[in-house]
């Protein structure tokens, strides 16, 4: 709980929770406004003339202008508070990326990218714009009848209130009554919207095999089932409504109504007709009640989601590696590890790994698939902090409070490459902004893509679009060889480069691989024996350590 | 291809709307009465309570009767709300169902070609969440709208006749600018604006999809800050386009609340002046201000409604995409295997905005025999799979021809030639549901039995059979349950079941080892020997069997020939042949340094076609 709290805190900023209460002393000061509007009114009916009127008038006026601006305040504040929540998101993942996860799963990119569009806007509405406002009106009713009580009559004002309870108590049961209805309701909604989902991503299958008549009626008839049993599911529980709704008249207006007359004898005419329109505040926590559907339990799913991801935690290094300790580094190896040791939190992966990499070397690794050969390639790319041992690159010690620094030094080509939105010259700038465009045709060239990338109508200009469908992976590869090759770093990381890329794809990156001049230094996790056959030296990973393995000739 | 149709109007647009959905309307009518019931009995009751407070303290009067009348009122009022949210539910289902139905029977039509040259990713998502947004208008906009409407019209009228023009002038002036001006000061600017925001979201979610996905490129090469002060400027354009619509909406709540003290106020104020019934002032001031609740509902809905129809337009330009082929006149009916033919086939892919894309097929022409076994090599984007896809007719060639036993593709029905023509790629195409269904879907009549045959040839019967579920296995979403080798074998048999007569196979080995490949082949031919296969592939040692070859490249084919003249190592040598020619051309390159060893490796790997996807 203690925890939960915490984290809660850490979500929304200061500025953010002020902007909530500013909301909801908006919500306040226009409901106050309202109040002093029908007061006098009152008084104008026991003969408060002009006064009573021009009060009046200010109050209406100044009761549109809380209504204002707590509506736009609130919806500045959310706006606001989105674009730091998105960039906590966005750090944190960077922070991850960078540290051994506590959650050997992860969260999918996909669901992160949800947290950081739909998620924050969802919660920022709930937080800045409806939680302040609903606060406020739940409040509201208390107010007013205080006031009743003192300034007009403490019988109707305190026995009313005394009911009041009531109201938040039926909400809330309603709520839960409803919750039970509407989850389930929900649950048979979503089973047939993912169906809808299904057959739509299967479209052209679908239609290929001539299903889609058939399909059609299917989701049809499927629909129509699925209606009818949300319908039972609805009649019965909507019966609430009934309750709620009578209950809240009849408690309120008719209760008060009630009282008043009791209480005729005590109050003026303006009085009682003054607590008569004051009811109408009185049903203020009624407004909040339908927003609590659309806002207020996506809002909060939304911040549990992410709440849970900020709160995911990183394995820090537990034995730093001693930075002073730099007399044993040899300037002409590129990549330099002793006795490293590495463990996710499930068990140690590295035990004791020694790889030296000499400047211009080509070196290979292989290892079965879960022997740690990514570990020890994060390592050396500056993603994982490393544990115990001594690790440097390019002659520079790795230290675990400056990993920036270590993947300042290299630069890899992975399995698979992301292509960014943008021309193929933006995407090989991530690597150097300042590149020239000589500078990225010599790139493309050593990287065997240029003369594909010249065919293009728009060359360097050609824009890649979404997921880069013009491009093939074989070429995406090439030019994520290219944009390391661009970096001007001198030491290439490259795991598995090929293992996506068609034929000639392959071939022709093992090619540009070979031909570098020896001014690049290469560390090569592959099993393809094309590439093992251009390294100089190649080791297995086996049970956390590294095995020389002998080269065919 | 989608943008190529004039805009309709938007007149046109709700009324394509409100024919699809014409059985839901009689409900929603019910619906909207009941809450029009509803709103006036609220009148009613605040009217009540306050007119008789007044009346009680006056001295006339019957407690007992006031209290039941309230009671009544409260009671009958709730009854109404009931009804009113129940059709309203029962309206929003159905509508979201007839709409999702009427636009999957729309659109699936249209399919392949509809996915593979729209944004399809784009479309798809966007087309369920647009109907998602129309059932919106049906569930939360048209009652409330209508009924502010028409309570306020009535109220008024109600309370002129039987409380004097003269008393509620002032209200009837302050409702109808509530009503009638607040809701549409600045609904046009809104509306652009709304616009504007939707556009910079969109943008701002590429963005973060590039910088999340791209995330080892983001740290690989120390882009964070920028890619987090990119975002930030983007979420800044959010900020800046919501601003005026949201002051806008907020401006019309200050508005209507003014609007609605301001009316009560004069109520009281007028009645007082002429010494009107305190009991009648009372009512009808309480009355008055419970009578905003309506034009509160239009304000809620004003904004909905700026997306609905911006969706709205999207599911008509969608449904009424033109279909890029059509039926031919006759259907297709093979007894044995048939030839297939192109014949200077030329084609090209439309662009997304309309416009032509340089050709993808240029001059490709290729006979494969009866019951004989082709195979398309190439490296991707090389034109194969664009020739299925005609065979198939996604689309049509721009000139000339694709035949079946010499007859033109385009002579026959699209169901008759596509269960003829039955194609399985590599990549997964499992519908989330349980293997059966997932067999059945082209063969909606198979037995059991003829599934557990199919399911024997692909080599799949003892892993199903070992699976608790067996056949009723569910297969997840996007055949995630499966392994990769399992799913393109389940696509395998599913194409199996159809029983066509010419089978293309688009890299149906991809995910599976050497050995079961085999297997696979043997069943395969030992199965049904009526039957031409059309292969594509990158390894090359199915070539042996083979009775046509023919390598692709950019459109074009560069090479064809039975296995006699095609061999791997002609193959091979083409490859390398262009490979070097094109390093000649761009020049820089020095080919001597090549090592000889990465040439033989690559020979090697094309010619055992072991490189590939096994590791």
């Amino acid at each position: 709980m203690a925890n939960a709290r915490h984290n809660r805190e850490s979500i929304i900023s200061p500025q953010g929770r002020r902007d909530t209460i500013v909301v909801g002393s908006f919500r306040l000061a226009s409901a106050i406004c309202i109040a002093g509007t029908l007061v006098s009114i009152g008084h104008m009916i026991d003969g408060g003339g002009r006064t009573a009127l021009v009060w009046a008038i200010i109050f209406t006026v100044a009761a549109g202008a809380f209504a204002f601006g707590e509506l736009s305040w609130g919806g500045r504040a959310a706006r606001a508070e989105e674009r730091r929540l998105r960039i906590l998101l966005l750090k944190r993942q960077h922070a991850l990326a960078t540290a051994s996860n506590s959650d050997p799963d992860g969260t999918p990119p996909a669901r992160l990218v949800t947290m950081m569009t739909d998620n924050t806007e969802r919660l920022t509405e709930y937080r800045q714009v409806y939680f302040g406002a609903t606060l406020a009106a739940i409040m509201i009713p208390f107010l007013i009848l205080f006031y009743i009580g003192i300034a007009i009559d403490p019988v109707v004002g305190f026995v009313v209130m005394i009911l009041i309870p009531l109201i938040p108590l039926g909400i809330r049961g309603f709520m839960l009554l409803f919750r039970k209805a509407s989850s389930e309701s929900r649950k048979q909604r979503d089973q047939l919207s993912n169906r809808y989902l299904d057959a739509i991503r299967n479209l052209n299958t679908i239609r290929l095999l001539g299903a889609g008549k058939r399909i059609e009626e299917e989701l049809g008839r499927q629909g129509e089932a699925n209606r009818g049993a949300i319908m039972r599911l609805l009649a019965g529980n909507q019966i609430v409504i009934i309750v709620m709704d009578g209950l809240f008249s009849l408690i309120l207006i008719c209760l008060t109504a009630g009282l008043a007359i009791m209480r005729s004898d005590y109050l003026t005419p303006g009085e009682s007709v003054a607590v008569m329109l004051l009811t109408v505040l009185l049903l203020e926590p009624l407004q909040q009640v339908a927003g609590f559907f659309y806002i207020g339990m996506g809002g909060r799913a939304s911040q549990k989601a992410i709440e849970s991801y900020l709160a995911s935690q990183t394995v820090g290094p537990s034995a730093a590696v001693t930075p002073d300790a730099g007399s044993w580094i040899n300037d002409r190896l590129d990549v330099q590890l002793e006795n490293v040791h590495y463990d996710h939190g499930r068990g140690e992966v590295l035990r004791g790994v020694d790889l030296e990499v000499p400047r211009g070397g080509r070196v290979a690794i292989v290892g079965r698939s879960g022997a740690g050969k990514s570990t020890l390639m994060g390592i050396i790319q500056g993603t994982l902090p490393p544990q115990n041992g001594h690790a440097a690159v390019a002659g520079r010690i790795i230290d675990p409070q400056a990993l920036t620094l270590t993947r300042s030094l290299s630069a890899s080509v992975a399995q698979s490459t992301w292509m960014f939105t943008g021309t193929i010259a933006d995407n090989l700038r991530i690597a150097r902004q300042e590149a020239t465009e000589t500078e990225m045709w010599d790139a493309l060239e050593r990287a065997q893509v240029a003369d594909e990338i010249a065919r293009m109508p728009h060359r360097l200009d050609t824009h890649l679009g979404e997921g880069a469908a013009v491009i093939s992976g074989g070429q995406a590869q090439r030019i994520s060889l290219a944009r390391a090759l661009l970096s001007g770093r001198r030491l290439l990381l490259l795991d598995e480069p090929t293992s996506h890329v068609d034929i000639e794809s392959e071939a022709r990156i093992i090619d540009a691989v070979a031909n570098l001049p020896r001014d690049w230094t290469i560390l090569m996790i592959t099993h393809r024996p094309s590439l093992l056959r251009i390294a100089d030296a190649a080791y297995e990973l086996k049970e956390g350590k590294l095995g020389r393995l002998e080269l065919a000739a | 291809m989608i943008t190529a149709q004039p805009d309709p109007p938007l007149h046109d647009i709700v009324r394509w709307l409100l024919r699809i959905t014409r059985p839901v309307h009689p409900l929603l009518l019910v619906s909207l009465l009941c809450r029009i019931i509803n709103l006036l009995l609220d009148l009613v009751l605040f009217g009540l309570a306050a007119g008789g407070v007044v009346h009680m303290m006056t001295g006339g009067g019957n407690p007992g009767m006031l209290a039941a009348a309230l009671v009544a009122v409260a009671l009958s009022k709730a009854a109404f709300y009931y009804f009113e949210q129940f059709t309203g539910h029962y309206v929003a289902f159905k509508a979201l169902e007839l709409l999702r139905t009427f636009v999957y029977a729309k659109i699936w039509p249209k399919a392949p070609a509809f996915v593979t040259h729209s944004r399809s990713g784009d479309v798809l998502t966007s087309l369920t969440r647009d109907v998602d947004r129309i059932e919106v208008v049906y569930a939360h906009t048209f009652a409330p709208v209508i009924s502010a409407y028409v309570v306020g019209s009535l109220a008024i009228l109600i309370a002129g006749i039987l409380a004097g023009w003269k008393l509620i002038w002032v209200v009837g002036l302050c409702l109808a600018l509530s009503l009638f001006v607040v809701p549409y000061i600045g609904a046009r600017r809104s509306f652009n604006q709304t616009q504007a925001t939707l556009e910079a979201r969109r943008n701002l979610a590429h963005h973060i999809t590039d910088t999340v996905f791209g995330v080892d490129e983001v740290i690989g090469y120390g882009r964070e800050s920028e890619r987090i002060a990119e975002m930030d400027q983007l979420g800044g354009e959010v900020c800046r386009s919501a601003r005026t619509p949201r002051n806008l909406v907020a401006f019309r709540r200050g508005a209507n609340v003014t609007l609605s003290l301001v009316a009560t106020i004069s109520v009281v104020w007028i009645g007082m002046g002429m010494a009107e019934s305190p009991v009648v002032v009372a009512a009808v001031a309480a009355a008055s201000l419970r009578l905003f609740k309506g034009p509160r509902g239009i304000e809620d809905s004003v904004g909905y409604l700026d997306h609905s129809l911006a969706a709205a337009r999207r599911l008509w330009e969608m449904s009424n995409a033109p279909e890029r082929v059509s039926d031919g006149p006759d259907e297709l009916a093979l007894e044995a295997a048939p030839t297939v033919s192109f014949q200077s086939v030329h084609y090209g892919y439309p662009g997304a905005d309309g416009s032509a894309l340089p050709d993808a097929i240029i001059d490709v022409s290729l006979q494969v025999p009866a019951g004989g076994h082709a195979i398309l090599v190439g490296r991707s984007g090389s034109g194969k799979s664009t020739l299925i896809q005609l065979l198939q007719r996604h689309d049509d060639p721009r000139s000339g021809q694709v035949a079946i036993d010499g007859v033109p593709v385009d002579r026959f029905t699209l169901d008759s030639l596509r269960r003829n023509v039955v194609a399985v790629s590599q990549k997964n195409q499992l519908l989330a549901t349980t293997l059966a269904e997932n067999l059945r879907l082209g063969a909606p009549d198979a037995t059991d039995d003829e599934l557990w045959e199919a399911l024997a040839i692909v080599g799949l019967a003892d892993e199903v059979q070992a699976m608790p579920e067996g056949l009723d296995t569910h297969t997840g979403q996007n055949g995630s349950a499966l392994s990769g080798g399992q799913a393109q074998r389940v696509c395998l048999a599913r194409a199996l079941l159809m029983h066509p007569k010419i089978l293309v196979l688009d890299e149906f080995t991809a995910n599976l080892n050497i050995e079961l490949e085999d297997e696979i082949r043997k069943a395969l031919a030992k199965w049904d020997s009526e039957l031409t296969i059309i292969e594509i592939t990158h390894r090359l040692r199915a070539t042996a069997h083979a009775d046509v070859i023919s390598v692709l490249d950019q459109g074009r084919i560069v090479l064809s020939g039975g296995p006699a003249d095609v061999t791997p190592e002609a193959i091979e040598s083409l490859f390398h042949v262009r490979q070097r020619s094109i390093q000649e051309h761009s020049g820089t390159q020095a080919t001597e340094g090549r090592s000889s060893a990465v040439r033989c490796t690559a020979a090697r790997s094309i010619a055992t076609g072991t490189n590939t996807f096994t590791s």
